[in-house]
Formats: structure tokens, C-alpha cells, sequence
């Protein structure tokens, strides 16, 4: 009789309350007693910093442009690169004027300006323009061409270029790669 | 580990305490409260603000005057009441959710639930006072002397109320309830 009272009474059964309840009183509870907080290493793991949204903003907009521009790929023909060069040594048969007019050149140009820049190859052949490639490829000059990175010049004798190895006669003599098309 | 070791640790911050003496009573005070107003909302501000208050209250608090879960539903008792005066006295029972059953059989499942209304209405219609000493003698389990106590009266006075609250759910149960209701051992004590 005694279980059949109890059943009936615990047939009302009660909803379970919102979870939030602890968070709330639990809450309460830190507030009036904040002494005892979470260690440092806690409190760095998880600090927050308020920052105002404009200024959120702005940082995420100075920290896009710097990435885009540290990321942009960098112009290849770079105007700065010149050669020097000092002695024009002719594959063959070259006599001691050639150089000797290289050096004549070298005396009457001025840096600035590589128009000025007149040499005589070695096979008799007026020097145009003697210039530094940044690139592999090889510019056909009127007369003799640098090529590359190599020391190495195109020479035109006869009909066709000829490469000839530089031993630097032409030291001093700078031109400007944008102005030797 | 004790009650009164328990608000000591609260009172220096030890949230693991605290948290022990949560688990410990909430689930008590918010089925009390919630038998008492028949509101869950209600029953949730009730625990909410009987445990703010004890943790406002660590230092002054007298393990030697009373126990904790006495004097814990002593407050959730005084805030029903504040509560019951903000909101009337009658229950409102279309507001207390029908628990869903765990019943597969549509006719136990019925029955279940026509018993479990029936349980609700007859205990929302006791008086107050009726209602909290049932509530607190057959849902918690309390002793007669611990609800006097709660309830700032005499133990005799207690027993008289419980009783006239039986016979009130006798009435209002009929065939469900049998009878005589059976007196517990705690009451005889």
C-alpha cells in the first residue's frame, strides 16, 4: 500500500531544468569570488583583446596590402644591370688596333648616354652597341652582342655572328639595356 | 567532506567546492520549487537566486545553527513565496509541459499521463502551506523535524498539516489513492 502511495506521487515527474542554470549561478559565484583564477599560462591561452571594429578593419586592410605587395612578382629587366667590359679579343687574325680603339671609345663616351658608345669590333666592323643581357635570350645588335650572362659577345663578321669571349677591355663602358634595342 | 567544510571552501573561492555543493542540492530545491509555483521558469529563478544568495551569504552562515538543506529550502521557500505573491496563488496548470512518456502502449501511456495530471491537479489545489509540507515530506524525503524547521514551525504542527494534506489528496484523487494512506516511520518519529 505503502509503495502503491509513493507510485502514484511519483508519477508527477518534474522537466529537467535548463542547463544554462549552472552556467548562471556558477557565473555568479566567479564574480563574487575572483580570487582564485586560472593560471597564468590559462589566462594567456585564452585572453582577448577588445579592439574596436574600425580599427580591426583597418589592420586586416594594411595587413592584405602588404601581402599582396610581397607577393607581386618583380619586373625581370631590370634597367640597373650593365656589364663591364674590358678587352675585345677578335677570334682570329685581330691586330693590337682593335683594342686600342675599344679603349678609344671607352675614353670618348659618357656613361649616360650609350649612344655614344662606338667601338670597332675585331673584324674591322664598326661596334655599335655592346649591352648586358639579363635574360637567355640573344639581342641582335647592328654589330656585337652581349649575350646573357656569359662572357661571351656576338660578333658579326662577314654575314654571321660569331661568338668571341670578353676578357674585359671594355671596363667602364656602361649602357643602358632599355635605350639598345 | 562535510557541508560546513564545503562553505569554507566556498568562502575562500574554491569552485570545485562550490560546484560540489551545486550538484549536491540544486536538483532538490528546483524540484521543490518547481511542485510549489508548477513553473519551470519560475523554479529556475527560485534556485538561481536561493544559491546567489548563499554565496553572498558564505561568511555569515552558521553550520552549527542549522544544516545547509535546511536552511538552503528554507530560502527556496521564502523565495516561492515571493513569488507566489507576485504571481497569485493558483497554479496555472496549462503552463506545466506533459512529460512525455516512456511507454510504447498507447493505453498505459494513457493511463500514465491521466495519473500523473490527476497527481498534479490534486497537489496544485492544496493550500500553500499544505502543499510544501507534503512536497517536502514525500518528494524530498525531509523528517519531519528538518521541515519544521523549514518552515518556522513546530513539528506537531507540521504532522497536522501533512496529514490534513493526505486526507485533502484523498478527496481529490478518490479511487486512485488507496486507503488508509500509510503513515511513514519518519513521520512517527
Amino acid at each position: 500500500m505503502n509503495d502503491h502511495w509513493k507510485d502514484l506521487l511519483a508519477s508527477w515527474e518534474v522537466p529537467e531544468p535548463d542547463p544554462e542554470l549552472k552556467n548562471k549561478v556558477l557565473g555568479y559565484y566567479r564574480q563574487q569570488f575572483p580570487g582564485q583564477r586560472p593560471s597564468t599560462w590559462r589566462r594567456l591561452i585564452t585572453a582577448r583583446i577588445p579592439i574596436p571594429l574600425p580599427v580591426a578593419a583597418a589592420v586586416a586592410l594594411l595587413l592584405v596590402a602588404a601581402s599582396y605587395f610581397a607577393m607581386r612578382p618583380k619586373p625581370s629587366n631590370s634597367p640597373s644591370r650593365t656589364e663591364t667590359v674590358q678587352t675585345l679579343q677578335p677570334p682570329s687574325g685581330s691586330d693590337h688596333s682593335s683594342a686600342q680603339n675599344a679603349a678609344s671609345v671607352r675614353d670618348s663616351r659618357s656613361d649616360a648616354n650609350p649612344s655614344n658608345a662606338k667601338a670597332i669590333a675585331p673584324a674591322g666592323k664598326p661596334v655599335n652597341t655592346v649591352r648586358s643581357q639579363p635574360s637567355q635570350t640573344t639581342r641582335k645588335m647592328s654589330t656585337i652582342t652581349l649575350q646573357g650572362d656569359q662572357e661571351t659577345i656576338q660578333c658579326l663578321t662577314g654575314s654571321e655572328y660569331r661568338p668571341i669571349a670578353i676578357p674585359k677591355i671594355y671596363a667602364g663602358l656602361v649602357f643602358n639595356p632599355s635605350e639598345v634595342r | 567532506m562535510t557541508d560546513a567544510e564545503l562553505i569554507t571552501r566556498c568562502s575562500k573561492g574554491d569552485e570545485a567546492a562550490f560546484l560540489t555543493l551545486y550538484e549536491q542540492y540544486s536538483g532538490g530545491l528546483y524540484r521543490f520549487a518547481y511542485r510549489i509555483l508548477g513553473s519551470r521558469q519560475m523554479a529556475e529563478d527560485v534556485v538561481q537566486d536561493c544559491f546567489e544568495s548563499l554565496i553572498r551569504n558564505f561568511r555569515r552562515f552558521d553550520p552549527g545553527r542549522s544544516a545547509l538543506r535546511t536552511y538552503l529550502f528554507a530560502a527556496a521557500r521564502n523565495l516561492a513565496g515571493k513569488q507566489f505573491r507576485y504571481f497569485g496563488e493558483e497554479l496555472d496548470l496549462e503552463q506545466v509541459p506533459d512529460l512525455p512518456s516512456e511507454s510504447d502502449d498507447p493505453l498505459l501511456h494513457l493511463l500514465a499521463e491521466e495519473r500523473s495530471v490527476a497527481v498534479r491537479n490534486a497537489i496544485a489545489a492544496l493550500s500553500p502551506i499544505l502543499r510544501e509540507v507534503l512536497v517536502l515530506f514525500e518528494y524530498e524525503d525531509l523528517s519531519i523535524a528538518e521541515i519544521a524547521e523549514i518552515v518556522a514551525s513546530d513539528p506537531g504542527t507540521v504532522k497536522v498539516r501533512l496529514h490534513r494534506a493526505r486526507q485533502n489528496m484523498k478527496k481529490l484523487l478518490g479511487s486512485k489513492i488507496p486507503c488508509p494512506i500509510p503513515v511513514s516511520s519518519r513521520e512517527e518519529s
